[in-house]
């Protein structure tokens, strides 16, 4: 049997489109951190392979070149970027976004 | 056993296993979204595995293990940048594209601006970047075939081009993603055998063996940035192609359709971005192994364009030249080398053919309803598709045949990187980010990038066909055709008016939220944003 929902579908929309905005910034500010960390070691990277390239090729770990060394650390970095954004996403992103989405679909005034 | 016999065998063995999967594919695909998506029914694990069999090409492998043993560092750019280009794929695209797009990156612009000509444009600049890409993979067959069996190299590509022919009119894209995980899961393996034979190899340490491929060679200092790209304008401008040009690359961008939603676009692309991080850092250990131990093969293996240095390295691994395991292994590399390649090469013909028969070839429809109308299940979209294949294919063998096997496939597909970078980036990125945005922006970027790309790419010194030295010093002009085709696009946009149909906010909200019943109330956001 279907039931009445209680509230109005102007109230409904407004939850919606407050939920909806809330997953969106809460988004916006994850991407704009990991990206920003991005940034700036692409920004180093540029700047060592294009620039200081005499600073590039200066040994500091064993045979190692400060250039090696700051391409080789792209690997943990990605990785550790992707695990946050994934960790991230599914522990708290996708449960605001649900949410925006069961107040999108509560919203026709029968259930 | 000879390391050809060897070689010939294997390669038989791998296209008999991944036929015989193309059959059993063929006869479950009889729909159009099976043929083009798997039916969206590919798991994100299984994707994540096919991601990196599209994504890991003969360049990857071959290419950069290439460049790495001749020029050091510059030769790790080539593979790192890629690798990074991911970041801004996981967190800016990924799961907007899956809530926008069904085949094609099309799909995408046409969500927001239902204008035909874009789908017509999007499609064009897509058959040039496959292009060059699929250019890249078979001069790699080529050069594989020809050092294994004897095969002339109009040969090999011949039959490459037959056995991607067959993955893709017969098995569309489920034989193609499955081909495509077998190759990543070989490749991984192999790339794991000789990083362990490197290690077993290995006599006095890893300081020294580091120290001995890091040594200065023929006048190169492998520690030094600009061995391969002396002008640092130039190190940025191939920088900027392979860091933004994987975003425009459709036939990496379509393997993301395949799964059922958004979450496991992301999931797919996050595991990838794992698979691929751990290839590549074997791949670094194959190219400074390759550094130690065929140093004094340099002007031999400088002939292939570097692309037979990985396969090289393996039999020197496995006891050299004229050895019983140096040939099974030098022929085991070349074997999933040829895997890698038919792997890659059946992703991007379906993406070919995706583009000339959902965006060429179809009536004048804006988003292509009025045509699937007619054509419910899409037998008549399919047949298309598989003639469309054939032709792709044959075309694509004469041109590889007249380029011949001088060039680097690492190179090359830099090349089709800049393309995607200038035209297809730009506009993809401002479609699903900037309100402002037009039609005439769109059409006016992609235009310039792509022209841009291609004309300046002919006056730089890796296609320059007059005497002399070229006008251009960059062997990439990614730095000059990319931020032309922003321009282009936000000058189009900033001088024409923003169509009134034109639903940003909706847009947004169906790009993040991705679910048919946002429509509705995302409408009500349009009409009241505050």
């Amino acid at each position: 049997m279907a039931t009445i929902d209680p509230s109005p579908p102007q109230v409904a929309a407004a939850h919606f489109e407050e939920l909806a905005r809330d997953y969106m910034r809460a988004r916006r500010r994850l991407t704009t951190t990991l990206g920003v960390v991005f940034g700036l070691w692409l920004a180093g990277f540029v700047v060592l392979s294009a620039i200081l390239r005499d600073v590039a090729a200066r040994p500091i770990a064993g045979p190692l070149s400060t250039g090696w060394l700051y391409a080789l650390s792209a690997f943990p970095l990605v990785i550790g970027l992707t695990w946050t954004f994934s960790r991230v996403s599914a522990t708290s992103l996708d449960c605001s976004r649900s949410r925006a989405i069961a107040a999108a679909n509560d919203q026709g005034g029968t259930r | 056993m000879s390391s050809n016999s060897a070689a010939l065998w294997m390669f038989a063995g791998i296209i008999a296993v991944t036929l015989g999967i193309t059959w059993w594919a063929g006869r479950r695909t009889s729909t159009a979204s099976e043929f083009w998506a798997a039916g969206h029914a590919v798991t994100p694990t299984q994707n994540a595995m096919a991601i990196t069999g599209d994504f890991l090409s003969a360049s990857a492998f071959l290419g950069t293990t290439g460049l790495i043993f001749f020029y050091g560092f510059d030769g790790m750019l080539y593979l790192l940048v890629p690798l990074a280009a991911w970041i801004p794929i996981i967190l800016l695209f990924a799961e907007r594209l899956r809530n926008l797009g069904q085949f094609t990156l099309t799909d995408v612009l046409v969500n927001r601006f239902r204008k035909p000509v874009l789908r017509r444009l999007l499609a064009g600049s897509t058959l040039v970047i496959t292009g060059v890409y699929l250019l890249a993979q078979l001069v790699a067959a080529g050069s594989l075939f020809q050092l294994l069996a004897g095969v002339p190299f109009s040969i090999a590509v011949v039959i490459t081009a037959v056995v991607m022919l067959i993955y893709v009119t017969v098995g569309g894209m489920l034989a193609t993603t499955w081909v495509q995980m077998i190759k990543a899961a070989l490749l991984v393996t192999v790339l794991t055998v000789l990083t362990l034979l490197t290690i077993v190899g290995m006599r006095g340490g890893v300081g020294t063996w580091l120290s001995s491929a890091l040594e200065t060679t023929g006048g190169k200092n492998p520690l030094i940035p600009g061995n391969l790209l002396s002008n640092p304008w130039n190190s940025v401008s191939v920088g900027l192609a392979l860091l933004f040009g994987v975003a425009g690359l459709p036939h990496v961008m379509m393997r993301l359709f395949t799964v059922r939603d958004s979450g496991a676009a992301r999931r797919s692309a996050s595991r990838a971005i794992a698979i691929i991080a751990i290839a590549e850092v074997l791949i670094v250990v194959c190219g400074l192994a390759a550094r130690n131990l065929l140093g004094d093969q340099e002007t031999a293996l400088a002939r292939s364009g570097g692309n037979l240095v990985a396969p090289k390295l393996g039999e020197a691994l496995a006891g050299g030249p004229g050895t019983l395991s140096g040939a099974l292994v030098l022929a085991l590399v070349a074997a999933v080398a040829f895997a890698t390649i038919v792997a890659v090469v059946a992703g991007l013909l379906i993406n070919a053919a995706s583009a000339v028969v959902r965006d060429l070839w179809r009536p004048a429809s804006a988003d292509g309803d009025a045509a699937g109308a007619a054509d419910a299940n899409g037998t008549n979209e399919i047949r298309r598709a598989r003639t469309v294949t054939i032709l792709i294919s044959v075309v694509m063998a004469g041109l590889t045949i007249l380029v011949g096997p001088g060039m680097n496939a690492a190179l090359l597909v830099t090349l089709a990187f800049g393309i995607a970078a200038s035209a297809n980036f730009p506009t993809l990125l401002l479609t699903l980010f900037w309100r402002r945005f037009t039609v005439q922006g769109a059409i006016s970027g992609m235009c310039t990038g792509l022209i841009s790309s291609a004309v300046l790419l002919f006056l730089g010194p890796t296609l320059w066909p007059g005497h002399g030295s070229s006008p251009l010093p960059l062997t990439d002009p990614t730095i000059i055709s990319m931020p032309l085709g922003f321009l282009a696009c936000v000058a189009g946009s900033l001088l024409s008016n923003r169509d009134p149909a034109d639903e940003f906010e909706a847009l947004q909200l169906k790009a993040l939220l991705g679910t048919e019943q946002t429509d509705r109330h995302s409408q009500e956001l349009v009409t009241d944003p505050t």
